[in-house]
Formats: structure tokens, C-alpha cells, sequence
């Protein structure tokens, strides 16, 4: 039994006739050696999950012990169709070229099942390598609408992903002027923003829509300034002079790459504004250390937090603080480590159902099936939903249009749904050394606080 | 106005540090006629080496800047007799080694305290209101401290007899041995004052601005600029230049923020193609 698919890439007609026999070559010894060596012989006695991250960073490693975490548990509890559970992992370093060869990496060292890629550009990398591994990838990191819309547009070559968090970037944008308009102006009143966003593949759909649609969320908020910042910027000084010139009631961010460094200027030139919005960084449990004690009153928004989003919720946030067998530093998890714990968790229903592993295509869509029937349309309502730790987890399906009023007529199949009751997010705030929920309303741990520079 | 006090005095402020960069690096061509690539990351181990003494070890902040500072002052001559010295024959060779260093050094730091960027402690705190614009007492030491470095290095070069033989030695290395100058204890004090350089320029970048292992090959770029700019070797041809880039710079970030990180890279290939010799040219030391 081989665990090599069958399917060559579209562009095999291409291949040089070299390059034909040499694969023809390995493909014949791979069968000759078949029940002998490598990830076949391993494949029949574990189910390897491969994660790809960047490994070096606390969102690689607080997504590795998540997974570690929830591997653990299940073969602790007999294991996924008798077999136990193992991780793989491989570094994208954060980047498109290695977030592809990460992915045949895995595949090449027997991934079953891959998972991972923090942040857009590493997940938009990986997307010549979808069709041509043809394994099922379960997107725990980043929310670019790309690959949800390649989905609906190739659905044969792409089936293969699915978004288990966070929320995809259209969506970020509109839990982003959700709070801007029941929170910032509702209950504090504000009239103006400043965006400042760093300069990347996913923030480009939230600053470009930013203004219209609190327009159409019926919010009279002003957005004052968009500055857009190169990734590599290190001096923040100027963009926050700016900021204060354009006369607005505080900044709301948009950064997941970068975050520390303007953070930690932010205080130390004791800007007059407010910091809130999505700053990803900021999730780390250690912020406040990194930013040498910058923390304080940063708003950002998260998948979830220590508190009862779901009956997982909590439970899930106390063992990963107790899980000591890898990372004992990482003790709080981000949000792609709810999501990375949640995949794991959806992936083994979803087998159980199926009753089979993806040794073949056949197999794998029936997973596939298994893995569309969360959050499946019944009546116009999604149904058979998932309860993970960030929500009550569903899909979009095929042909499901009007799920964003910023794409009316696009469908995003197998992204994660959107809404009340289903995946949402937290908006958390740092104080006095801890992270604290200040929306929405019905979990929330605390009330807003202004700078220790602004009190 | 205000933009424009904010413009010369956060200018200032990036440009200064830049300074201390882009010197150390000239120095180092000037006298032995090496292309240190990885000069920035001495800058970014220098700045480690004190991340690791005040934040994980629970230094005082002065205590752990003198041993960055010490510590480079080391290591940069340890490379050279290790690593420069037995292929310095081979200037190919040795531009390789030392931008495989570079990396190296990268990699280590990124496994040892990963990528996520570190803030130092400040220096000193508080802050003040300048033309329009709140300043940090830290930024403001670091820019004075900084220039009087160099200051200090142009008055040595200038008047001390030491200055005289590391001028002497860039200049002509056989005649500096005809009159008996030691070429190589010049030149490891050269590589010595190198590496305390871009330790104080990392230990200051990393107190206000943060710092990362991968990534920053902003400082290689500074020094690189300055060096190309103000002519290879030149220590005022490469204040000139590490002051053009760091307001070229500023007024980017000002307007254009997107497009922070393309200057410099712009002003060296516009400068390369119509004027390959620099600003300066080759002058002193």
C-alpha cells in the first residue's frame, strides 16, 4: 500500500523526458520498497498530523503545543480508529517559498493530514502544492479569502482546505466596525479613527472597505487617516505624530506580523490615543515583558480567551498553561493555538464518521464530506455544528452566496461561518499585567481603561 | 512647521545611530580592506548579548550595556584572526565568509531568543516636548552619546598618535610598515573599535526602536549605503551618508510610510550609476 497518490499535476504533460524516467525510477523503487520503508511502514501503525508554521515564533509554538496538547488526550482516550495520533512539523519561517516546501515536506515524510500557516502569505504560497499533494489542509492561521474563493472556483483541486479559524479577512473587517460602532462610539464615544495598518496581503480588503462599511453599519465614525506602513518599518515615531495631527480619538490597529515594536513606541512616546484593534502580537502572554511593560490598555481583538465562549473554553485554557512537555514559556494561547486544538479535535469526528483514513482519494473525500456536513444548510440554517473552543464551528458550502455584503456574489466554500452563535471573536484588553475580555457584553471580565498616560 | 521640526529632529535622532553604524563598517574597509558583511549583525548580537543580560538574567541595564559592549569588542577581532586573517588574500572568499557569518549569527539568535522582536530597557526614562513632538529622554541620550562617540573617534584619529597609524595604514599598508607601523595590532584595534561601535548602535536601537534576529538587514543596508555613498573608506564621507539616508528616510515614513524601507536602496543604486566613486570619494582613513 502506497501512500503516494496517483494523480499527477496538470503540468506533467510538460516534463522533460529526464525528469519523466528519473520519477518513473523512484516511483518503481518507492513500490519495490514500499512495504519495507519510510512513512509507508509508519502510516500503518500512527495517523501523522503535519503542522507548518513559523517554528521559531510563539504563534509556531503555541500552535505545536495546542496540537500536542489535544494528541495527548485522544490516544490518552484509545486513539483515532485504533491508531495513535503523531505530529510532524515543518518551518515555513512566515514565508510564501518555504510555506510551499513545507508542504511537500510533510507530505513527502507521510503527513496524513497538514495543518498551520500563520499568516496570509505563507498560506497563499502553499497554493501550487494543494493540488498536486492533494491532502486535506486545515488552515489554523490565516485569514485571506483566497484560497476559500479558489475552493468555490476549483473545487475539485482545492477541496482539499478548510479555514478552522480565524474568521476570514472580510469578516475580521466586519467584527472590527461591529466594535467600532457598539463599542468605541456606543459606549465611549468617539467620533474619529486613525487606521494603522502594516502592509500586508490581509489587511488590504479591511482598510479599503473600512470607511464604507461603517457607513453602512450606520455608524457616523470617521476615519480620519489610513496609514499603511512597510512591515519592515522600525521607527514608528512620525507615523504617531501623524496620527495625533489628523485629530482623532484613538488609533485602531490592523497588525499581525508587527506589533511589539510600535507597541512598545506607542508608550515610550506616550501617544495621546488609544491603541485598539487587531493587534495579534499582543496575544502573546508575555506582551507586556516583550514590549518592556507597553502592554497596558492595549485592545486587540482574539479568537478567544478565559472565558465561557464555549463549554471547551476554558478547560482547553487551563491545561495548555499545565501542559508542560514542550514550550512551558507559552502558557497562554494564541489564537491560532485555539484553532490549531480545534482542527484536531473536528478532524477526528470527522474520521470517525467517515470511518476511514485518506489512504486513497476516494477515502479522502469521504472525509472531505464528513468535514462539509459541519455547518451544513438545513432549511437555511446551519446545523450539525461543531463545538470547539472559539465557537459553534460550521462551514460555508458550495454555491452559498450573500455571506458578506462586501462580496455579495462570491461564495467562500469551506470557510469558517461567521456570525452570533457560530465563530466570532474576543475583544481583549491588557491590564494591569493581565488580559481581560472587554467585549462583548456577555463575557466580558472588565470594563475599558484609557493609557496610564491619558487617566 | 511642525512637520518639519519633526522631520529635523526625528531625522537627527535615526541619522546619529546610523552614524555609529556605517562608520564601524568603513573603518574596517578603510584599514584592511574588508567588506564586513556582517557588520549588521554584530549590530544585532550586540543589542542580544545585553537583551540577555537585563531581561533574562536580571542585570542592571548599565552593567549589561558594558558587556555588550566589551563583548563585541572581542568578538569582532576573534573573527578576524579566525576567520578574515587566513583567506585575506582572497577577497571573494572573505565577503562570503563573512555574509555566511552573518547569517549564522541570524539563525543562532533567532533559535536562542526566536524571531519576535525584544525592546531593552530604556537607558533613562522620562520624556519631553519638543517643538511639537514628545521625545524620550533615552532617544535623545542615544543621539548625544552617539555623536560624541564620534566625535571622540575623529579627534583620536586626527591627533593621537594611534589615529595617526590607522590613517597611515588605510592610506598605504607597505609604507605603514616602512615606518614601522604594526600593521596588524592597527588593525585588530581597528576591528575592535568596530565591533564596540556596532554593539552602543545596537544597544540604542534596541532600547527604542526594538530589535529582531532575521529581517533587520536594515543595518547591513545603512552601512552599505554609507559606505557606497560616502566613498569607500571615508569616515566623513560616511557621516554625510548615514545622515542623507536617515532623513531620506524620515521624510518617507512622513508621507510615503509604505515605502519606508525602498529609499535607501533607491538613493544607492541612483548614486552607484552616476557617481561610482561617492560622494567623497576615497579620502581619510
Amino acid at each position: 500500500m502506497t501512500k503516494s497518490n496517483n494523480h499527477w499535476p496538470d503540468s506533467s504533460a510538460g516534463l522533460s523526458r529526464r525528469s519523466f524516467l528519473k520519477g518513473a525510477g523512484a516511483g518503481a523503487l518507492a513500490l519495490s520498497l514500499g512495504p519495507l520503508a519510510g512513512p509507508w511502514v509508519q502510516a500503518a501503525e500512527t495517523i501523522t498530523i503535519g503542522m507548518a508554521n513559523p517554528l521559531e515564533t510563539f504563534f509556531g509554538q503555541a500552535a505545536e503545543k495546542a496540537l500536542l496538547l489535544g494528541i495527548k488526550q485522544i490516544n490518552a482516550s484509545g486513539g483515532l480508529l485504533g491508531k495513535n495520533l503523531d505530529l510532524i512539523t515543518s518551518d515555513t519561517a512566515g514565508r510564501p517559498d518555504q510555506a510551499l516546501l513545507a508542504v511537500e515536506d510533510l507530505a513527502n515524510r507521510g503527513a496524513d493530514f497538514l495543518t498551520g500557516f500563520f499568516f496570509s502569505e505563507a498560506l497563499i504560497g502553499t497554493i501550487p502544492a494543494i493540488p498536486v499533494v492533494r491532502k486535506i489542509l486545515l488552515d489554523t492561521g490565516a485569514s485571506t479569502p483566497v484560497l476559500t474563493i479558489q475552493v468555490s472556483k476549483d473545487y475539485n483541486n482545492f477541496k482539499f482546505f478548510f479555514r478552522l479559524g480565524p474568521v476570514n479577512s472580510f469578516f475580521l473587517l466586519q467584527l472590527s466596525v461591529g466594535f467600532v460602532r457598539d463599542f468605541l462610539e456606543g459606549k465611549l464615544g468617539w467620533k474619529k479613527i486613525v487606521l494603522l495598518a502594516e502592509d500586508s496581503a490581509w489587511t488590504k480588503p479591511i482598510t479599503d472597505s473600512f470607511q464604507t462599511l461603517l457607513g453602512a453599519f450606520g455608524s457616523k465614525v470617521q476615519v480620519v487617516d489610513v496609514i499603511r506602513y512597510a512591515e519592515s518599518t522600525t521607527d514608528f515615531t512620525s507615523l504617531f505624530s501623524r496620527a495625533v495631527k489628523a485629530g482623532s480619538d484613538g488609533l485602531f490597529t490592523i497588525m499581525a506580523h508587527t506589533g511589539t515594536r510600535p507597541t512598545a513606541q506607542w508608550a515610550a512616546q506616550k501617544v495621546p490615543l488609544p491603541l485598539v484593534g487587531i493587534n495579534v502580537q499582543a496575544q502573546q502572554g508575555n506582551f507586556d515583558q516583550l514590549t518592556n511593560g507597553a502592554a497596558e490598555s492595549v485592545v486587540t481583538l482574539t479568537s478567544a480567551a478565559r472565558a465561557p465562549v464555549t463549554k471547551k473554553t476554558i478547560p482547553f485554557v487551563d491545561d495548555f498553561a499545565a501542559f508542560s512537555d514542550v514550550f512551558p514559556q507559552v502558557t497562554i494561547p494564541s489564537y491560532n493555538a485555539f484553532s490549531s486544538y480545534d482542527a484536531l479535535f473536528m478532524l477526528k469526528e470527522a474520521v470517525e464518521k467517515a470511518g476511514t483514513l485518506p489512504d486513497n482519494e476516494a477515502n479522502t473525500d469521504k472525509i472531505i464530506a464528513e468535514l462539509e456536513q459541519f455547518g451544513a444548510l438545513k432549511d437555511g440554517k446551519p446545523t450539525d455544528l461543531f463545538v470547539g473552543t472559539t465557537g459553534h464551528l460550521g462551514f460555508y458550502q458550495r454555491g452559498e452566496i450573500g455571506v458578506t455584503p462586501l462580496m455579495p456574489k462570491q461564495a467562500f466554500p469551506h470557510d469558517l461561518r461567521f456570525g452570533p452563535g457560530l465563530a466570532g471573536g474576543l475583544w481583549i484588553q491588557w491590564q494591569s499585567g493581565k488580559q481581560q475580555v472587554i467585549s462583548p457584553a456577555n463575557l466580558k471580565t472588565a470594563g475599558f481603561v484609557l493609557p496610564p498616560w491619558m487617566r | 512647521m511642525s512637520t518639519l521640526a519633526e522631520i529635523l529632529i526625528s531625522g537627527f535622532l535615526i541619522s546619529s545611530l546610523y552614524a555609529l553604524v556605517a562608520v564601524g563598517f568603513t573603518m574596517i574597509f578603510g584599514v584592511a580592506g574588508v567588506m564586513n558583511l556582517a557588520h549588521g549583525a554584530f549590530v544585532m548580537v550586540g543589542a542580544y548579548i545585553a537583551i540577555w543580560a537585563a531581561t533574562m538574567m536580571g542585570w542592571n541595564i548599565y552593567l549589561a550595556f558594558s558587556l555588550a559592549i566589551i563583548g563585541m569588542a572581542l568578538f569582532a577581532p576573534l573573527v578576524y584572526r579566525l576567520l578574515v586573517r587566513p583567506i585575506s588574500k582572497r577577497p571573494v572568499i572573505v565577503f562570503l565568509i563573512t555574509l555566511l557569518l552573518a547569517v549564522l549569527l541570524e539563525q543562532t539568535m533567532a533559535l536562542l531568543f526566536s524571531t519576535t522582536p525584544r525592546i531593552l530597557p530604556r537607558l533613562v526614562t522620562g520624556d519631553i516636548y519638543l517643538l511639537g513632538i514628545n521625545i524620550s529622554y533615552n532617544r535623545i541620550v542615544a543621539s548625544l552619546i552617539a555623536v560624541g562617540i564620534i566625535g571622540l573617534l575623529w579627534f583620536t584619529v586626527q591627533r593621537t598618535k594611534t589615529g595617526q597609524a590607522i590613517l597611515a595604514l588605510s592610506m598605504n599598508r607597505k609604507g605603514a610598515a616602512l615606518v614601522g607601523i604594526r600593521a596588524e595590532r592597527i588593525t585588530l584595534l581597528v576591528w575592535a573599535i568596530s565591533g564596540a561601535l556596532a554593539a552602543v548602535a545596537g544597544l540604542f536601537s534596541a532600547s527604542f526602536l526594538g530589535i529582531s534576529p532575521l529581517g533587520d538587514r536594515l543595518p547591513l543596508v545603512i552601512a552599505f549605503s554609507a559606505v557606497v555613498l560616502g566613498g569607500l573608506g571615508s569616515i566623513p564621507g560616511s557621516l554625510w551618508a548615514a545622515f542623507i539616508i536617515g532623513y531620506a528616510e524620515t521624510i518617507t515614513a512622513q508621507f510615503f510610510p509604505e515605502a519606508r524601507g525602498l529609499v535607501s536602496l533607491f538613493i544607492l543604486i541612483v548614486i552607484l550609476t552616476i557617481r561610482p566613486q561617492g560622494l567623497l570619494g576615497r579620502e581619510i582613513a
